[in-house]
């Protein structure tokens, strides 16, 4: 009776765990008609497959999301986004029909690797796109090497680290650097909002590293000087040490933070009446679109931030795009979607340049893809990206963005909290003003570099 | 000296809720020998019960009453539909309180989204009071406050009335208990009801402070686990005086050395298990 009841509980324990763990991660091959988008979040989804009446070869492109864990609904919003532009595209990208693999990394570094092997050896895709966090990327970046295939990078790509890195198949058409987005910020900082002393707070790993490093890098440069450097570890409960500790004689405080650690220190902040004295700057993470849904009450209200992605800018792209998101999910896109919809649009259009310089047929298209990885990523340089929903876009001799960012003041909108675009800042290289032999002799941006 | 003061009181404040949070955790494991790794669920549910109570009647109070009651409510199924059956095995209710952890949590995502959901500072709570030497924000003496509450309440039930009486008797000796005819199987779902309601008080006081957010279920349950240990299993007094310690080393740590500020908050752990393993005031030997 008892070992009968110790099975059972055992039994019961594995159900639950299972019941939740378990979806079908397998990336079970559901094909589901052009019209309706499958439910299931890993999965192939094809499209488009009957087009015209010539047997044209489908495309198979493969992209690892994390779509279980802390950001499966940013993931899923990406899922959305890219075949969103797909369907624009009459289901097709470069005149083929596509099978779009969707696995799921579920926010871990090991299972990004195995699931980045299974898509280019047992799915034999022709290309990769994706991924989502910075961590996945650079974790893909040996298989995708070795494989010789081309990865034309979403979200996950923004370290600095790739232009010092062998990745010669990988295109950041989609995605600008980290320091990028905040050296024009240091230097506005500096210029434009006259502040001189700064202290800095940001979380403590390479995201913060680089957005701060930038930050201060660009705005010394200007003649302003960093006092203080804090870094907070992912997961800072109470952030009263931080905030008691930043010291009062200085014009602002530029902060890098992510996920639940935003909104406990901007309450913190405004707690202890630092609010009303020092104001906060900040990099895309406090001002962007997801952030604004964290925060309650009116305490976020006036921090400045810099950003690639903002609904407030007058852009026609970015209200096609917008509307088209809304009517499909009934929800705002965030930087997120735009990434992945963007990195579609290069896939797009980089097929069709390769189609028409190399004279290729479309029958071959894909297997010269999957074969001529690093040609592909390079051909993304010449292809027009003058209409992504954000920002005009042009790719340097790395295979980066150089785009336009955005400066932005959160305000309060009759009761809700809002962007507001304060200035554009336009065609920002990863080197902003910087020569570019000088900056790549220089470390990457640490927790030590550049020193307070 | 005003530095030195916010520091101090910043850590005790914050060690007010760290006990808020451990206490119900703390009273499972050491009462009932139940490793109820689910207190952390329970925390993310009744914090967004919380943000939802919240945000549709602005009443911080009527938060507080739903969420103890849905704590409580959701303890006591947990016990009368899965954990009586595992009486005495804690590896089987660690397995089991994981599953319900996970499942709990993906509900969360189902109902409410993926993204953070923090609670406004309830009106009054929102200002700073001034103590003299230092102005301070008004909740986090709040949570002081209501931390000092909950001790002396859960202090006065077991050791001054008879259910605390029957709960400690059944601790030490539980033949000797069933023997005497206690009715051991509903003083302890009782008590597990307790433990709910705590958690649930734990969600509608953190929400505001910590936030409802994926990832608070294990986050809460470290934290829960942390103030236990040092504590010792199952003392109210132990697990005060841990919370209240803990957020003093925390908030001074970091301040003084703040490049060691990834271990200020376990330091504590380390160096009562190296000296006194049982915890400030834990007895030998709780777990059998």
């Amino acid at each position: 009776m008892a070992t009968m009841r110790r099975f059972l509980a055992l039994f019961l324990a594995i159900g639950l765990v299972t019941a939740c763990a378990g979806d079908d991660s397998g990336g079970g091959s559901t094909t589901v008609g052009s019209t309706t988008v499958g439910s299931t979040t890993a999965g192939s989804t094809t499209v488009g497959s009957t087009t015209g009446g010539e047997d044209l070869p489908t495309l198979k492109i493969g992209i690892p999301l994390p779509f279980t864990g802390v950001v499966a609904e940013s993931a899923e919003e990406m899922r959305q986004t890219f075949l969103m532009y797909i369907e624009e595209q009459g289901d097709t990208l470069g005149g083929l029909p596509v099978e779009v693999i969707f696995e799921d990394t579920e926010t871990d570094a090991e299972l990004v690797v195995t699931k980045t092997r299974k898509l280019i050896d047992d799915d034999q895709v022709h290309l990769l796109s994706g991924p989502m966090l910075a961590f996945e990327g650079l974790a893909m970046l040996d298989s995708v090497n070795e494989a010789g295939i081309s990865l034309v990078g979403q979200t996950g790509v923004a370290a600095d680290d790739y232009t010092r890195l062998e990745a010669p198949t990988l295109t950041a058409a989609a995605k600008a650097t980290a320091s990028q987005e905040t050296m024009p910020f240091g230097s506005y900082a500096y210029e434009e909002l006259g502040y001189r002393r700064i202290a800095t707070l940001g979380q403590d790993y390479s995201w913060g590293y680089q957005t701060v490093g930038g930050f201060q890098y660009a705005f010394e440069a200007a003649g302003g000087d960093v006092v203080q450097k804090l870094w907070a570890p992912i997961g800072t409960t109470d952030f009263a040490p931080f905030v008691n500790d930043i010291d009062r004689e200085v014009d602002a405080v530029y902060v890098t933070l992510i996920g639940a650690d935003i909104p406990r220190f901007v309450e913190a902040y405004s707690d202890f009446g630092l609010k009303e004295d020092i104001p906060i700057l900040s990099s895309e993470d406090l001002v962007a679109q997801d952030a604004i849904r964290f925060y309650s009450g009116d305490s976020a209200v006036g921090i400045v931030g810099v950003t690639p992605f903002t609904t407030s800018i007058d852009r026609p792209e970015m209200q096609t795009f917008v509307e088209a998101y809304e009517e499909r999910t009934g929800n705002v896109p965030t930087f997120w979607g735009e990434s992945a919809y963007v990195a579609a649009m290069v896939i797009d259009r980089t097929l069709k340049y390769v189609t028409e310089t190399n004279n290729i047929a479309l029958q071959d298209l894909p297997d010269w893809v999957r074969s001529n990885g690093e040609a592909f990523a390079t051909a993304t340089r010449e292809i027009d990206l003058s209409d992504t929903p954000s920002s005009p876009v042009t790719v340097d001799e790395y295979n980066r963005q150089i785009r336009d960012f955005y400066i932005v003041e959160l305000v309060d909108d009759g009761g809700t909290i809002t962007d507001s675009l304060v200035e554009t800042v336009p065609a920002v290289t990863q080197f902003w003003t910087f020569d570019q032999e000088e900056f790549l002799a220089n470390p990457l941006f640490s927790r030590d570099f550049p020193s307070e | 000296m005003e530095e030195w003061a916010t520091r101090i009181l910043s850590g005790v404040t914050y060690g007010g809720l760290l006990f808020i949070l451990a206490s119900g955790f703390t009273l499972g494991i050491g009462i009932m020998n139940i490793v109820n790794i689910a207190h952390g669920a329970l925390y993310l549910l009744t914090a967004y019960t919380a943000w939802t109570v919240f945000s549709m009647t602005e009443s911080f109070v009527l938060a507080i009453v739903i969420c103890c009651l849905t704590g409580g409510l959701l303890a006591l199924v947990l016990y009368a539909g899965l954990l009586k059956r595992l009486h005495q095995r804690p590896l089987a209710q660690i397995l089991v309180t994981m599953g319900v952890t996970l499942i709990v949590a993906e509900f969360g995502v189902i109902w409410w989204g993926g993204f953070p959901r923090t609670v406004e500072r309830p009106g009054s709570l929102a200002g700073s009071i001034h103590l003299g030497v230092v102005s301070f924000p008004a909740y986090r003496l709040f949570m002081l406050a209501a931390a000092i509450v909950v001790g002396v309440l859960l202090w006065l039930l077991l050791e001054r009335t008879r259910v605390g009486a029957l709960v400690r008797a059944s601790v030490d000796d539980e033949e000797m208990a069933r023997g005497m005819g206690v009715d051991v199987g509903r003083l302890y779902f009782f008590v597990f009801g307790i433990t709910g309601i705590l958690a649930g008080l734990a969600g509608a006081i953190g929400a505001p402070f910590l936030g409802a957010f994926q990832g608070a279920q294990f986050e809460v349950l470290l934290l829960a686990l942390l103030v236990s240990v040092v504590g010792g299993l199952g003392s109210v007094t132990g697990a005060f005086i841990a919370a209240l310690l803990i957020g003093i080393i925390d908030s001074v740590g970091k301040s003084l050395f703040p490049e060691l500020a990834h271990f200020t908050l376990f330091a504590p752990l380390i160096l009562v298990l190296a000296f006194r393993p049982t915890g400030l005031f834990g007895r030998t030997q709780i777990i059998k």
